[in-house]
């Protein structure tokens, strides 16, 4: 993780994001979709790529931060800025809960239990599709996202979009430049290690699970807000599937290689799909290249390419 | 009294289903355990594969007319597509773990959208054996469906007797124990490896034959079923190929059994909350010793 990689996606995201009034629809609605999975992504990158746990439960929060934001905007009518903040208490509260059970266990098992859980919440959501919508889900009215009284545009919910994505990955990566980024990367080489040195290390972890959960539940709420529709697919694991691919693809372990996966893999699968249709084949074939070429994703690649041509 | 004696029925109707399911189930998971304890690849595609067996029965039973025949070709056809796949592509990335998980993936993605791409998106049905209703103890049950855990039995005694008795089974568990110590006994290696994908994937693909008559044959049923055929494979145990047999039968006969109680969905629910806790209370396997972990 290079300093000038996290200032490189905030400034790039920054001009993206004010450039947006000036681009055409599908251009803006691309942007902003790239910003909500790349938090995704980067939820999965902290756990995996800096705790060395693999998560593939991300989805879980994801998809609670998704129906939590719209609830408190549809139901209870909050503010977009108070709804954001009851969604993300309550992944919260749900990440603190289901971490601790997650990490009593390591390795195989911690990636099967969060499979399990988010599995076992799509299922209940399924199930419960009075509150839930089912898989059809819930169509939320533009005029449920206000904001000092107003009722939000769709250049408005754009700009919170880029308000938060700059919030939460800059955040995210001043937390792990501080000691306590680095304590975890000591954890993920040797944990005994680390807490023979004198480390709590399971409370260190639990904290970057949270702190994981909750960046995958504002992705969530941002989803919501973007695209004023919640489903019970946001729960499956296919999601949290999508994570992996994009961290993996962009570099894992850098934090900003996992948002320029999605800005490589989104546009290209919109490619794709208009020219030749079946864009998660060539996915597919794209993350097995990868893996026979480079494995360390674009990032890594770059950095080969700079070690050479020097 | 009629109303008790059905519900004695429901019951064991429901855990028989369980059971006929957990024996295709098992098929999968043996096969992932089989892989992964060999040639250390944990392999997302089980599911694609089994997707695949299903679908090229379907396809292939449409030119020859007979289902027994089909199933049988689907699964040496995979089998084979699948070792050419080892040979090609995971052999580069054997053993780590993370890599094979991101290639496998891959692989998935690649089989199931190819096989939208060829065989389309209708939920297409295969008519099965047609073998009259067996009485079970008084319970009426649809003798396809016994015959068809019959087989998978068959085919899993099979492979534990092909792996005993055989000079193959030998070198596989040779291999198992130190590939290099047996590289240099002159067992072949490679040939090991390419057998065991093989087999592992044709596994897959013959409970994806199994399945058609039973499920819509469709392209996205592989991504039902992978989560189960991992929970299956954690909870009996990473390298243990009986406790995924067991683990398999006990969870889906248990799941069938919760359905006389409670709905389809909350009874999986059920299921979950109970792999999870054995997971907890166990996390080597319901059926392995505790091992001492060094480092």
């Amino acid at each position: 993780m290079r300093p000038w990689h996290g200032v490189a996606v905030l400034v790039v995201a920054l001009v993206a994001g004010l450039s947006l009034p000036y681009q055409s629809s599908y251009v803006r609605l691309l942007i902003t979709e790239i910003m909500v999975f790349g938090l995704l992504a980067v939820s999965f990158d902290l756990l995996f790529g800096f705790a060395g746990l693999l998560s593939v439960g991300q989805a879980l929060y994801f998809g609670v931060g998704a129906y939590l934001m719209a609830f408190a905007a549809q139901r209870y009518g909050l503010e977009v800025p108070a709804a954001i903040l009851c969604a993300l208490a309550g992944v919260l509260v749900l990440a603190v809960a289901t971490g601790f059970v997650c990490l009593r266990v390591r390795g195989h098992n911690f990636l099967i239990i969060t499979i399990i859980f988010s599995t076992a919440a799509y299922f209940l959501a399924t199930n419960w599709s009075e509150l839930t919508g089912g898989d059809d889900g819930l169509v939320l009215e533009s005029k449920v996202f206000r904001l000092t009284g107003e009722t939000l545009t769709n250049t408005g919910r754009e700009r919170v979009v880029l308000a938060c994505f700059l919030a939460a990955f800059g955040a995210t990566f001043l937390l792990l430049l501080s000691p306590f980024g680095r304590v975890l990367r000591a954890i993920k080489e040797n944990d005994r290690r680390a807490e023979f040195l004198g480390y709590d290390t399971a409370r260190i972890k639990l904290a970057a699970f949270c702190w994981a959960g909750a960046l995958a539940g504002l992705a969530g709420a941002l989803y919501a807000i973007l695209f004023r529709h919640v489903h019970t697919g946001l729960l499956h694991w296919i999601i949290s599937g999508d994570a992996l691919i994009w961290s993996f693809f962009g570099g894992v372990g850098t934090l900003a290689g996992p948002v320029l996966g999605v800005a490589l893999l989104l546009p290209f699968e919109e490619v794709i799909s208009s020219a030749v249709g079946l864009p998660k084949l060539f996915t597919g074939i794209l993350l097995v290249l990868m893996v026979l070429v480079n494995r360390k994703g674009i990032l890594g690649m770059l950095a080969w390419l700079r070690s050479k041509v020097r | 009294m009629g109303g008790r004696v059905d519900f004695w029925q429901q019951i064991a109707f429901q855990t028989l289903n369980g059971i006929v399911w957990g024996m295709i189930v098992a098929l999968l998971a043996v096969g992932l355990n089989l892989i992964y304890g060999l040639l250390g690849i944990v392999n997302v595609a089980q599911g694609a594969l089994y997707m695949l067996g299903a679908v090229l029965c379907w396809y292939v039973e449409r030119f020859v007319g007979d289902y027994v025949l089909s199933v049988i070709l689907a699964a040496v056809l995979v089998g084979i597509f699948a070792t050419g796949v080892e040979r090609a592509l995971l052999r580069r990335i054997l053993a780590e773990h993370e890599m094979t998980i991101i290639m496998t993936i891959g692989l998935m993605l690649i089989f199931e959208q190819g096989a939208l791409g060829i065989f389309g998106g209708n939920i297409q049905s295969v008519a099965g054996l047609d073998l009259p209703t067996l009485t079970l103890a008084g319970i009426p049950y649809p003798g396809s469906r016994l015959m068809l855990a019959g087989v998978s039995l068959a085919v899993l005694g099979l492979l534990w007797a092909f792996l005993q008795f055989t000079r193959y089974g030998l070198w596989m568990r040779a291999v198992k124990h130190d590939p290099d110590m047996a590289k240099a006994l002159g067992v072949p290696v490679n040939l090991v490896f390419a057998l065991t994908f093989g087999i592992g994937a044709g596994l897959a693909a013959l409970g994806g034959g199994l399945a058609a008559p039973i499920v819509g044959v469709r392209v996205q049923m592989g991504v039902d079923i992978l989560v189960t055929v991992f929970i299956v494979v954690i909870v009996g145990g990473l390298g243990n190929l009986p406790g995924s047999v067991l683990v398999a039968v006990l969870l889906l006969a248990s799941e069938g059994l919760a359905t006389v109680f409670v709905d389809p969905t909350n009874a999986r629910v059920l299921s979950l909350a109970l792999m999870t806790a054995i997971i907890l209370a166990w996390p080597n396997g319901i059926l392995n010793r505790r091992t001492v972990r060094i480092a």
